[in-house]
């Protein structure tokens, strides 16, 4: 997953357009790990979506923009746009949902 | 039955058109499409016509398009009072509460091709299957779509070369008094999302949710909170433009954030020859080629296409756009943004396919911005200019409607006048809770409203000449308060101040002993809730009822006493007008179990906006609650004033008359003779 700052994401979800999955993080969080080993093996399955990662300590402006209540929160993006969002640690089937109705958008 | 006499009727409503300041303004000249259909048709002397009460938006607008009474049609307040519930309204914008039959079911009956246009008084859901019936929306006064098809609320972005950060705060309340400057970011206070019109208008509601607004005092009158100035805020640093596809050389660049903070939009600042800034551009993203808007200070832009995001979902999705103020040097700017209407929302057009047709012949609705209120800056700059665009839309959609969809009966609402109302036409007289407002100001700006409705009612003056019969209606006047009003007839919920302090509602108390918003029902006799409603708590009948039936009537003696004897605190004068019970309120054409086991109004001089007294309430800054009437062109007599008193239950069998139709089934009132050509 990149690891992405504020800049990187903007560049990434709205100039570029990027299909992404975009986790929001914290150092130490547990659950945020969890969810991290959930994504990974994903990646190689979804080649045309980014798989991008937002520690939102460093990059804070990022999570009050979304109005992020917590962590571990999944956004997935198109064109641009927001399309669903998952909070907390979910099912492995749910990620996959997202990513399917994501690349079938 | 066919339309005998070949006339085509269309109803000009406009929402809380006071009759006495338009005839203020009339003699003054500022109205002058209001004197060219008084040349050709018929009004009395001074314009007014008799109300129905409450002197509320659905119930008159009911009213007029059914010639029943709201005892009789049923639709007695904005809201209705809940069955289960004494402290509970629930949704009343809905047709199927009306017990009355519509006028426009009578024309499409009668063969004529007839369109309902927003009609915010049991207009939709479509209560006749006639094909020749057309409906749009009616669900809630606004604007066309207002309450289904919000995607994004309204936005100020403040940019800065001296901001750091990329900012964006949800909802921010501006505190009373304060100015719209830059320097002035510190004093927002940021407010939670409430997401009004979902509560009011949105599928909860409409299927019959329960509201419950408990109102302690003037802070939860519409007064204040209709007046509240609350927008999304975003701030942006301003830098030099880098990493776009195409900006010009010493273009600057800031960041706009939309749909709920989610979405970004670049922006591009741009000098012109003489090296002056003046041009924003606001792009999807920096590799765009072209722009999404182009914005020059002080012009309003609307129609603007772009996506919004909600929940999820993107729609295409329209908005208007203005920049309020552009340092030369570019280093400052404010930047108001609309709200965004979903442009595919067809859900109340019926049928349906009008929306497309409307939108690819006139344009998608034009969102109209619902801040101002005590921002006389806003007010003037963002929402009176979102109303003229609007108007302009309704008034070209409806033309267009009418020259090529074969509409012969046309009944049209539209809501600036009454919006504006909501937003300042209190501080139009400068009393002590908004001391720091500047009462001329606002009655600039009321005399704005009305010079605006002109040229809309303008739009419509050729149809004169085209065989058509013109009346313009309104539901109701809105007048400027003489004092502040007193705790009892607020129309949005449960009235506790006076009843409380009279003894008949009881709240309940936490451990603490600080009170809570929850009736002690085992102590409560009665309640006033709504506009003119009070109930008794009525053994047998209401879910936590204590009194017994047989000593209902005395009690009911005894509040209406009280009533009177209530006394304002910071006057000490009477504020209760008249109180009956509900069997003798039939002499104002109310007294169904609908309408309170005690009706009473606020006296003059004490009134709110609108909705607590009698039709005939007066205001300072000749304004009154007092609706209007005019008809003109064909069958109408030219130049011709009545002493006729004319009431809203005469509009419609007067438009039965004229067609040479049925009356409407419950009808009660009789047609304006007195202005019809003998023929």
């Amino acid at each position: 997953m990149r690891s992405l700052d504020t800049e990187a994401f903007d560049d990434l979800i709205y100039d570029e357009e990027k299909n992404a999955l975009i986790l929001f993080h914290r150092n130490g969080c547990g659950v945020c790990e969890e969810v991290v080993t959930t994504l990974e093996p994903l990646e190689e399955d979804y080649p045309d979506v980014v798989f991008g990662e937002v520690d939102v300590e460093t990059e804070n402006d990022l999570f009050s923009r979304f109005g992020l209540n917590g962590v571990p929160q999944v956004i997935l993006f198109s064109e641009g746009n927001p399309v669903s969002t998952l909070s907390g640690r979910k099912d492995d089937e749910d990620y996959e949902n997202a990513l399917e109705s994501l690349i079938g958008e | 039955m066919s339309n005998r006499n070949n006339r085509k009727i269309l109803v000009l409503g406009i929402d809380g058109m006071d009759q006495r300041i338009t005839k203020k303004l009339l003699d003054e000249g500022k109205l002058p499409n209001i004197r060219k259909y008084l040349e050709r048709g018929s009004s009395r002397e001074e314009l007014d016509m008799l109300g129905a009460v409450p002197t509320i938006t659905p119930p008159c607008w009911t009213t007029l398009a059914t010639g029943a009474y709201p005892g009789t049609h049923g639709i007695t307040c904005y809201w209705r009072q809940s069955p289960n519930s004494l402290d509970a309204v629930v949704y009343n914008m809905d047709s199927r509460n009306c017990t009355a039959e519509q006028i426009w079911n009578v024309t499409s009956e009668a063969g004529m091709k007839t369109l309902v246009w927003h009609w915010p008084g049991s207009s939709w859901p479509p209560t006749s299957d006639s094909p020749k019936l057309s409906v749009v929306d009616g669900t809630q006064p606004g604007s066309v779509n207002m309450g289904i098809a919000q995607m994004d609320w309204e936005k100020i972005i403040f940019a800065s070369k001296s901001q750091k950060e990329l900012t964006y705060l949800p909802r921010v309340e501006k505190p009373a008094g304060v100015g719209c400057i830059i320097t002035d970011l510190d004093a927002l206070i940021p407010n939670e999302d409430d997401e009004m019109m979902e509560i009011w208008w949105g599928d909860a509601a409409r299927k019959g949710g329960e509201i419950r607004t408990y109102c302690h005092g003037l802070d939860d009158s519409e007064l204040i909170i209709g007046a509240r100035v609350a927008y999304d805020v975003v701030t942006s640093p301003i830098t030099e433009a880098a990493k776009w596809a195409n900006a010009p050389e010493g273009a600057f660049e800031f960041t706009i954030l939309i749909s709920g903070g989610t979405v970004r939009r670049p922006a591009l600042i741009l000098r012109n020859a003489s090296g002056v800034y003046d041009t924003v551009q606001i792009f999807r993203n920096r590799k765009s080629e072209e722009p999404i808007v182009t914005l020059k200070q002080g012009e309003m832009v609307s129609y603007i296409i772009d996506d919004a995001t909600k929940n999820g979902e993107t729609k295409k999705s329209c908005r208007s756009y203005k920049l309020l103020e552009l340092k030369p040097d570019g280093s400052e700017l404010r930047l108001w943004i609309s709200n965004a209407l979903d442009i595919s929302n067809d859900m109340l057009w019926h049928p349906q396919t009008l929306l497309a047709e409307v939108i690819s012949n006139v344009g998608a609705v034009p969102p109209v911005s619902l801040i101002g209120g005590e921002d006389e800056e806003l007010a003037r700059e963002i929402f009176l200019p979102s109303w003229e665009t609007y108007n302009k839309w309704q008034a070209d959609s409806l033309k267009y409607l009418i020259d090529n969809g074969g509409y012969e009966a046309v009944f049209s609402h539209l809501h600036n006048v009454d919006c504006a109302g909501h937003q300042f036409w209190h501080l139009a007289k400068n009393l002590e809770p908004w001391s720091y407002t500047d009462e001329n100001a606002y009655r600039k700006l009321i005399d704005k409203v009305y010079i605006q409705t002109d040229r809309y009612l303008g739009e419509f003056l050729k149809y004169l000449d085209e065989g058509w019969t013109i009346f313009i209606v309104s539901d109701h006047g809105l007048l400027v308060g003489e004092n502040v009003p007193p705790d009892i007839g607020e129309y949005g919920g449960l009235n506790i101040g006076v009843m409380q302090e009279l003894g008949y509602t009881v709240m309940k108390k936490d451990d603490n002993g600080n009170q809570i918003d929850e009736v002690d029902w085992e102590k409560t006799r009665a309640v006033q809730i709504r506009s003119n409603y009070v109930y008794i708590n009525l053994k047998g009948r209401d879910a936590h009822g204590i009194v017994d039936p047989a000593d209902k009537y005395d009690l009911e003696g005894q509040i209406i006493s009280d009533l009177y004897n209530y006394r304002e605190p910071r006057t000490g004068k009477r504020v209760i007008g008249i109180a009956m019970r509900n069997r003798d309120s039939r002499v104002l054409g109310l007294g169904s179990p609908e309408c309170g086991d005690i009706f009473f109004t606020i006296d003059e001089g004490y009134n709110r906006l609108h909705g607590d007294g009698l039709t005939t309430a007066r205001g300072t800054y000749d304004t009154s609650v007092t609706p209007v009437f005019i008809a003109a062109g064909s069958g109408i007599k030219q130049h011709h004033t009545t002493d006729r008193t004319v009431r809203q239950v005469d509009v419609a069998p007067t438009i039965s008359t004229l067609l040479g139709v049925r009356v409407t089934k419950q009808c009660e009132g009789a047609p304006i003779y007195q202005i019809i050509e003998e023929e």
